[in-house]
């Protein structure tokens, strides 16, 4: 809402004549009927006349907002990053830790904590996991050359595959790894997903 | 609190009094110290007065907003839905709704967190399957997840996001089996929220 707010002096004083008392009365009420009674309006200041130097560092304190009134709408897109889908992974059996292809998403983050994992594909399609959970299958996951956990590799659903993690602002490539002594692990229609928590 | 500055002119001027130049000064050094000394209070602008043009773009900088200045409290709360399972199982071959899994929610376009987890209290909550046993996660009448179940399962395992532009939807979960077997829940809840 825009409001404008216009001072109208009553009198205008003409030159060789001796204002008039009444007159000069009415003008001055003029001035305090606008400053006390209407107030000053939108036209009354000029366009971004209220810079952020007017504003003391620090001002916009908690309880100058709205409680609750921060909606969704107001807040900054979700910084979600999705791999593509991949419709299936088999690691075979190794002793050595090999990459699970299709499991890596980069994601630039502003400092908060990420969450990184697998989901399954969007749609119909079945997802699922297979492995088994002994002391020489695991799932690990990693922010760069960074180990952050290691999951049992086992039979389940996909999106069991998940970690949060808490690194400084920065560009960081999340991936899993994956040992198979004994027996493959085999993902179903997967992809996977980093966002930073807002 | 909001605060009010009243101008008050001293003088009133009256018919056939020639005004005295002090007396004229002085009013017009009312407005002036109100102007400049006093300053204007809340009553003296219109409500709705400071429009966004009247911001200078990036006023309200991080810089006026104290650090962590900005509580939970203050944020539109999260919305989330959740819905409850005491004790459900099927054999159905078809895909068949869990009783009671089912939440609405609307949501402004970001992505939705749908998953489940163990319903509160101390008892067990699990889900039992087989290899021929699914569970679907359904918005309205679409499945965007479909998870095959091992035989025993934790509920938190199963979680997925959704992208539906913004709206009111309603989501629920639903199982299937080959007609045979038996897919079971116990003490289950659903649960939606937007990230």
């Amino acid at each position: 809402m825009s409001t404008s707010s216009t001072l109208a002096v009553e009198y205008e004083f003409q030159p060789a004549r001796t204002p008039r008392s009444a007159e000069v009365n009415a003008n001055f009420a003029a001035i305090i009927e606008l400053i006390n009674t209407t107030g000053l309006g939108t036209n009354n200041f000029k366009l971004a006349t209220f810079t952020s130097a007017k504003l003391t560092a620090g001002c916009a304190v908690d309880s100058k907002f709205q409680d609750l009134g921060i909606t969704k709408a107001k807040q900054e897109a979700l910084n979600i990053i999705y791999g593509s889908d991949q419709a299936s992974y088999d690691s075979g059996t190794s002793a050595s830790l090999a990459d699970i292809t299709g499991s890596s998403v980069t994601i630039t983050t502003t400092g908060r904590p990420v969450v990184y994992g697998l989901l399954p594909i969007n749609g119909s399609s079945q997802s699922e996991m297979t492995g088994v959970d002994t002391s020489n299958n695991f799932v690990r996951f990693c922010r760069d050359a960074t180990v952050l956990g290691q999951a049992a590799n086992y039979t389940g659903p996909i999106s069991s595959l998940r970690i949060v993690d808490h690194p400084a602002a920065g560009t960081y490539t999340y991936n899993m790894k994956v040992t198979t002594t004994f027996t493959a692990l085999v993902l179903t229609n997967f992809r996977p997903f980093a966002y930073e928590i807002f | 609190m909001p605060t009010s500055s009243t101008l008050t002119i001293p003088n009133t001027f009256v018919a056939r009094t020639p005004a005295e130049s002090a007396e004229m000064n002085a009013n017009f050094a009312a407005v002036a110290t109100l102007i400049n000394t006093t300053g204007l209070g809340s009553n003296n602008i219109k409500d709705g007065t400071v429009t966004a043009d009247l911001l200078e773009a990036g006023t309200i900088a991080g810089s006026v907003i104290p650090d962590a200045g900005i509580t939970r409290g203050k944020l539109a709360a999260l919305g989330q839905q959740s819905a409850s399972v005491a004790s459900f199982s099927t054999t159905s071959g078809s895909a068949t709704d869990v009783t009671g899994l089912s939440v609405s929610l609307t949501t402004t376009g970001r992505a939705v967190f749908v998953g489940l987890q163990a319903s509160s209290g101390s008892s067990e909550s699990v889900i039992t399957g087989t290899a021929n046993t699914n569970i679907l996660f359904v918005r309205g009448s679409t499945t965007f997840a479909n998870f095959a179940t091992p035989t025993v399962s934790s509920p938190g395992g199963y979680a997925t996001h959704d992208a539906p532009a913004a709206g009111t939807y309603t989501y629920k979960v639903q199982v299937q089996s080959d007609g045979a077997d038996t897919i079971a829940f116990t003490r289950v809840t659903l649960i939606a929220y937007e990230l």
